[in-house]
């Protein structure tokens, strides 16, 4: 295999507050192979969009980065200067926000923000930039292309908003891209032709993709591989066939319990609520919610092990999935 | 343009006939002095909810479905056509009386609680408005209802914003129940909680119904959801009904395209679901100047021709349900119905 394009190793971010220093993300570890869609999931505060917005360096204040590294193909940016970082957004790293129409500038014209994204880093001919531009509008399906160009962001539809935003993070060519929540804001229809886009997209660019995203829906069918977080750390890491199939982490495999289908006749809920970052527990975050948990768990943290013949990581001291072929587990998959 | 196929049981909770909500918009101009346009949220549409029944109310953002919410609460009123509850037309029943038999769960829990009152003043609200018990009793009522929607007496006299999202939905449930009504309109109740707290909301829900023999209209973008909690559901797109029929025939052979289309975007949370194609091309068109014909005809995948931009088509009875598609206006169309 070759070199991961991102590596994000043991990251740590805390952030400052009045009540203390809250342990917001708590030894981050991912990896992300050219080409590759690798989905983040988890629920509300879990650290998902933390962790994309500090791939690209936007960690502002009070939030402070106590550890780890995050290198992009080979470099660790955390030891960059913002200048440097600056250089590196959009060439080889680019974001896609969730809420396009807000993220776009409603001062200039769309056009404007997409011809910046290429001469920000380039210097070429603006006739060369102008046909960039058009290229990456053709790729996200917009039609009529000189007509956007000169309509300003409130002028948009969701939809359309959200295509802009994609053309800006391909246009430079970037090999990694991170989407943050980039469907959540509309409506399903609009989402599969936007995700579809950004599908087509990466096969002539491609670049990878973080998607971060709360619904596992989106990942299951967008993504190769996801990691699921919760309270600040990664629990379970794997391909998407694996993880929806076989979780072995126990918040994963009540995660997906807690999903409405047809077939279920009763939603499981997961009892308790996520422990104050502020003071978090020494083991297990998820222990105090969870029914296999031990005095093992409460104390210490359970180490990332892999999962025999798979693709599959869990953070867990006693998971749904054996994580040595020797061990022998009666458990069936969660 | 649905004619509802009836529900099982005799007097409909909430009968909509040909109901339709049109909103004027200030025309262009200097205050507004040339042509006057209206959106046209709801056009024409005819429903029915049994009083023992989880309807549901589907479609994407624009098609009037949280209309017909406030319709049902009296918070908007019908431009045309009727709504009855129980058999009585709206405008016969006081408001007064209409809001002891109707209440609503609204979408957004950190909207709908007044910051500034405590658990116990929002959830006795409807007993001060709408009975004569004394405080004692009130709050006596408060406790019993916190501690059926999973909270306890304790809670009552903190502030909203000491409660999570799920624990303010359960709040706002609680309010909704206190005075016993007959009939729940739930809008989107769960779409900004958390899927774990949504189970517990959704759990709550069904215990609810079930217990009080509730009528439920229940409304969502979420057709994972609406195939969960509803027995029968109406999939709108731009102010009318395109479908109506049990959610598990709607869901097994979904024969309007639009429904199908909608049914194909859900993403599923399963292994081996890979992204398809986008089912539905183009973008929802504007209310203000919605298509001729079928409103779907811009976006519709299996069109057939002028007479979808021509006639607005009629809805049929086919295999047990209702669609206003012009493939299914003919008999020869069962074919296509089970090709879906």
């Amino acid at each position: 295999m070759s070199d991961p394009v991102l590596e994000m190793r043991d990251f740590r971010l805390v952030f400052d507050t009045y009540r203390g220093t809250v342990q917001a993300l708590e030894g981050v570890d991912l990896t992300i192979y050219p080409g590759e869609c690798v989905g983040i999931v988890g629920e509300t505060g879990c650290g998902k969009s933390a962790t994309a917005r500090a791939m690209l360096g936007f960690v502002d204040k009070p939030g402070r980065v106590t550890g780890g590294s995050i290198k992009i193909n080979g470099r660790d940016i955390l030891k960059l200067r913002s200048r440097e970082m600056r250089r590196l957004r959009g060439r080889e790293i680019a974001f896609i926000f969730q809420e396009a129409k807000k993220a776009l500038n409603p001062t200039v014209t769309v056009g404007t923000q997409l011809l910046e994204a290429v001469q920000a880093h380039q210097r070429v001919p603006r006739k060369e930039a102008l046909e960039r531009v058009h290229e990456a509008l053709r790729q996200v399906g917009l039609a009529d292309p000189d007509r956007l160009m000169d309509s300003y962001a409130f002028e948009l539809s969701g939809g359309m908003a959200q295509r802009v935003m994609i053309a800006i993070a391909i246009v430079g060519n970037a090999n990694v891209l991170v989407a943050d929540e980039p469907t959540s804001a509309l409506d399903v229809s609009i989402q599969a032709q936007v995700l579809a886009v950004l599908r087509q997209a990466r096969e002539v660019t491609g670049s990878a993709l973080f998607l971060i995203t709360h619904d596992l829906g989106v990942a299951a069918e967008n993504c190769d591989r996801i990691a699921v977080m919760y309270a600040g750390r990664v629990v379970e890491n794997g391909t998407v066939e694996d993880v929806f199939s076989a979780p072995s982490h126990p918040y994963t495999a009540r995660l997906l319990a807690a999903l409405p289908s047809a077939e279920r006749e009763t939603l499981e809920a997961i009892p308790g609520t996520v422990p104050d970052l502020v003071d978090p527990p020494p083991g297990c975050r998820f222990a105090n919610r969870c029914e296999k948990a031990t005095q093992l768990c409460v104390e210490q943290r359970p180490p990332m092990s892999a999962i025999a013949g798979r693709r599959q990581q869990v953070a867990c001291h006693h998971p749904l999935v054996s994580t040595k072929p020797a061990r022998q587990e009666t458990m069936s998959d969660g | 343009m649905v004619n509802d196929i009836k529900p099982a049981s005799a007097t409909p909770a909430i009968a909509l006939e040909r109901l339709k909500v049109h909103f004027p918009l200030r025309g262009s101009g200097l205050f507004g002095r040339h042509r006057k346009s209206v959106v046209k949220a709801v056009d024409g549409v005819d429903l029915t909810v049994g009083s023992n029944e989880m309807f549901g109310l589907a479609g994407e953002s624009g098609c009037g479905k949280s209309t017909i919410a406030r319709v049902l609460i009296g918070l908007t009123a019908p431009s045309e056509g009727r709504v009855l509850f129980q058999g009585k037309p709206l405008g016969s029943i006081a408001d007064s009386e209409l809001r002891t038999r109707i209440q609503m769960v609204f979408q957004d829990p950190y909207g709908s609680l007044n910051p500034r009152r405590t658990v116990a003043d929002i959830v006795s609200d409807p007993l001060v408005v709408h009975t004569r018990l004394n405080r004692t009793q009130r709050l006596e009522k408060v406790d019993e209802l916190l501690e059926q929607v999973g909270l306890s007496a304790h809670h009552a006299h903190r502030f909203p914003h000491e409660f999570s999202g799920g624990q303010r939905q359960r709040i706002a449930i609680a309010r909704a129940l206190i005075i016993d009504p007959g009939f729940l309109v739930l809008d989107e109740p769960t779409s900004a909680l958390d899927v774990s707290v949504q189970a517990v909301i959704l759990n709550l829900i069904r215990r609810f119904k079930q217990e009080r023999h509730l009528g439920c209209l229940f409304i969502t973008h979420d057709l994972n959801l609406m195939r969960f909690m509803t027995t029968r559901l109406a999939v709108m797109y731009l102010g009318r009904i395109v479908e109506t029929g049990k959610t598990e025939d709607i869901f097994r052979s979904p024969l309007h395209p639009y429904t199908r289309a909608l049914i194909a975007s859900t993403p599923q949370p399963k292994p081996g679901g890979r992204a398809k194609t986008p089912p539905i091309q183009g973008e929802l068109p504007s209310p203000v100047n919605p298509p001729s014909g079928c409103p779907f005809h811009t976006r519709c995948p299996d069109k057939i021709g002028r007479v979808c931009e021509i006639e607005v088509p009629r809805a049929t009875m086919v295999d047990g349900r209702l669609v206003a598609c012009h493939l299914h206006g003919t008999p020869q169309s069962e074919s296509q119905a089970d090709a879906a």
